[in-house]
C-alpha cells in the first residue's frame, strides 16, 4: 500500500471514530424491584391464619399498574408460598377485590387506605401502603425512605387485628415498629 | 603504461570486491522484483551475514522482504523484523544519501499498528486493539519521532475503545460486566484527562455506571434474602453516585441532549434524592410531552405512549382529568 493510500486511510478512520455518538441510555425504574422483593419477603415472613393457607396465594396491587405490579407479575407470579402459587392482581376499585394475602396500595391511591382497612375488617389482608402516616389509617405496613433507602414501618397492632403474625426477622429490619 | 596496468588492476579488484559483495543483495533484490519474497528472504538473511551487511541499501531491501511477507504469509513478527532492518540500514546510512527514504518505509510500517489497532476493534479484539496502538506509539516515539504528541491520537483511539466496551457490557451480566464497565470507564477517564470538556466521554462514563447500578436493581435475584436488599440497594446507589459528576458535566456541556437529562433522572430517582428527581423529570417531560402526544396521535394503541402520559399528567403536570382520559384509554389497551 501507498504512503498516500495509507495516510488516507488513518484519515478516514479517524474521521469515523470522531463521529462516533455517545451510547445513550433509557431510565429505568429501579424503586419497584426493590419494592417488589419486599413485597415477596413479606409474603414468606408474616404467618397467615390457616383459612388463608389453601388456594392461591394473592398479592394484589390497587391503583394504576406500574413498576411494582409489572416487577411483582414477572418475578414472583408462580413462585410457592408454602404450598400456595403466588397470583399477583391489579384492583381499580374496592369492588374487585374478595380475597387478597397482602394489598399494596399506590402512593396515587393511599387515600382509599382508611376505607379497604374497613373493608377487610376482620380479614387478614395485609395492607401495605406507601404515604406518611399510614399506619395509623390501618395498614399494617408502610414503605417509607430513610436517607436514601428504602425501608418499611410496621404497625404489630394492625397486623394482630387482622391475625397476621410478623416474624421477628421482620421486625428487626423495620425502620419503625408501632406496638 | 605503468598507469593503465595500475587502473586494471584495481578494476579486477573492484569488479571482483563488488561483484563478491552484492551476490547476496543482487539476487535478493531481483527475487523481490520477481514478487518471490520466500526466496528473496533467504537471500537477503544469507546477506546480512556476509560482508554485504555493511550496505545500509541490503537492509532496506531486507526490511521491504519482510514487510511484504508479513502480509502474504500474515506473520506479524515480520513487522518487527522488518523495523529493525529500516533501522539498521539508517544506521549504515552515514552521509544520510538515503535518509528520507528509509523514514518513509519506517512510518509506513510503524502505522501498522496502528492500523493493526482500528482491525481489532472492528473484529472486537479490544485488548489486542490496546496492545496494538500500544505498539504504535512506543515505535513511534522510539524510531520516527521522541517529540510525537499523541494528545489527539489517544482521544479518537480511546474513546472508540471506550465506546466498544460500552457496547459490550450491554451484552453482559454480573462480575463480568462489573470487570468490563471498569475497563470501559478507565480508557474514557483517560481521555477526559486529555481533555476534561468533551461531552461524550462524560456521557459514556455516567451511563456505564448508571447502567451498572440500575442492572443490579433490575436483575435482583426474586429469592434475594430479606437482610441483602438493603446492601444491594446501597451498592446501586454507589454507582449512580459515581455517574452523576460524569453526567452533571455532560449536561452543562450539552443542556439540550434528553439521553443527559434521562440519565440524570434516572440517578436522582435511584438515590430517592427527590427534589433533584422532579427537577430533572419536569425538564425530561416539558421536552416529551409534545411529542408524545404527537406519537399518541398517530398510534393511540401504544400502550408505552399511553403509560407515560399517564405518568405525566398524574406526577410532573398533574391535570385529573387528562390523568383519567389517559388512565382510562391504557385500562382498555389492557384488557
Amino acid at each position: 500500500m501507498s504512503k498516500k493510500i495509507f495516510i488516507a486511510l488513518t484519515v478516514v478512520l479517524l474521521t469515523t471514530w470522531s463521529m462516533m455518538d455517545p451510547e445513550v441510555t433509557q431510565m429505568k425504574d429501579t424503586r419497584s424491584p426493590v419494592k417488589a422483593m419486599y413485597l415477596y419477603n413479606f409474603a414468606t415472613l408474616i404467618d397467615w391464619p390457616s383459612e388463608y393457607r389453601k388456594g392461591n396465594f394473592v398479592i394484589g396491587v390497587y391503583g394504576n399498574k406500574e413498576g411494582v405490579y409489572d416487577n411483582l407479575k414477572s418475578k414472583f407470579e408462580g413462585k410457592d408460598i408454602g404450598s400456595q402459587e403466588i397470583v399477583v392482581k391489579n384492583y381499580t376499585s374496592a369492588s374487585q377485590i374478595s380475597k387478597a394475602h397482602i394489598l399494596y396500595v399506590t402512593p396515587r391511591s393511599s387515600a382509599q387506605v382508611g376505607s379497604l382497612n374497613s373493608q377487610f375488617k376482620g380479614k387478614s389482608t395485609l395492607i401495605v401502603s406507601e404515604k406518611s402516616g399510614h399506619l395509623s389509617k390501618g395498614a399494617a405496613i408502610n414503605f417509607v425512605v430513610k436517607g436514601t433507602s428504602q425501608k418499611f414501618e410496621i404497625n404489630k397492632g394492625n397486623a394482630k387485628k387482622h391475625k397476621l403474625v410478623i416474624a421477628d426477622r421482620l421486625l428487626k429490619l423495620a425502620s419503625n415498629v408501632v406496638e | 603504461m605503468r598507469a593503465i596496468k595500475n587502473i586494471l588492476v584495481l578494476l579486477v579488484v573492484f569488479t571482483a570486491y563488488s561483484g563478491y559483495g552484492q551476490k547476496y543483495t543482487t539476487k535478493a533484490y531481483a527475487l523481490y522484483q520477481e514478487k518471490n519474497y520466500t526466496e528473496a528472504q533467504i537471500w537477503a538473511d544469507s546477506a546480512i551475514v556476509s560482508n554485504e551487511r555493511f550496505n545500509s541499501q541490503l537492509w532496506q531491501l531486507r526490511g521491504l522482504v519482510y514487510r511484504k511477507l508479513e502480509q502474504t504469509e500474515n506473520k506479524k513478527e515480520y513487522r518487527d523484523i522488518a523495523i529493525e532492518s529500516f533501522i539498521q540500514a539508517r544506521t549504515l546510512d552515514t552521509d544520510g544519501k538515503h535518509k528520507d527514504k528509509i523514514d518513509g518505509y519506517l512510518k509506513n510500517t510503524i502505522i501498522r499498528y496502528y492500523n493493526g489497532a482500528v482491525t481489532s476493534l472492528e473484529e472486537k479484539d479490544l485488548e489486542g486493539a490496546e496492545a496494538s496502538y500500544n505498539q504504535y506509539k512506543e515505535k513511534q516515539i522510539k524510531y520516527v519521532d521522541s517529540t510525537a504528541d499523541f494528545k489527539e491520537s489517544d482521544i479518537q483511539f480511546y474513546t472508540a475503545l471506550g465506546s466498544e466496551y460500552l457496547k459490550l457490557v450491554s451484552t453482559l451480566q454480573g462480575e463480568e460486566k462489573t470487570k468490563q464497565t471498569a475497563k470501559g470507564v478507565h480508557f474514557f477517564q483517560k481521555v477526559l484527562e486529555l481533555n476534561s470538556n468533551l461531552f461524550g466521554p462524560n456521557l459514556n462514563v455516567g451511563v456505564m455506571y448508571y447502567n451498572n447500578g440500575a442492572d443490579l436493581l433490575m436483575n435482583m435475584d426474586p429469592l434475594t434474602p430479606l437482610e441483602e436488599i438493603p446492601i444491594i440497594e446501597e451498592k446501586a446507589q454507589g454507582y449512580f453516585k459515581k455517574a452523576l459528576p460524569f453526567l452533571l458535566e455532560a449536561h452543562r456541556l450539552d443542556k439540550a441532549r434528553t439521553d443527559v437529562i434521562e440519565a440524570l433522572t434516572g440517578c436522582y430517582y435511584g438515590l430517592q434524592d427527590d427534589a433533584n428527581y422532579d427537577k430533572y423529570q419536569k425538564i425530561l417531560d416539558e421536552k416529551n410531552l409534545p411529542v408524545l402526544l404527537e406519537k399518541h396521535k398517530a398510534d393511540p394503541k401504544n400502550i408505552e405512549v399511553v403509560s407515560e402520559l399517564v405518568r405525566i399528567y398524574s406526577t410532573t403536570f398533574e391535570d385529573d382529568e387528562k390523568y383519567k382520559k389517559y388512565a382510562e384509554i391504557l385500562n382498555k389497551l389492557e384488557e
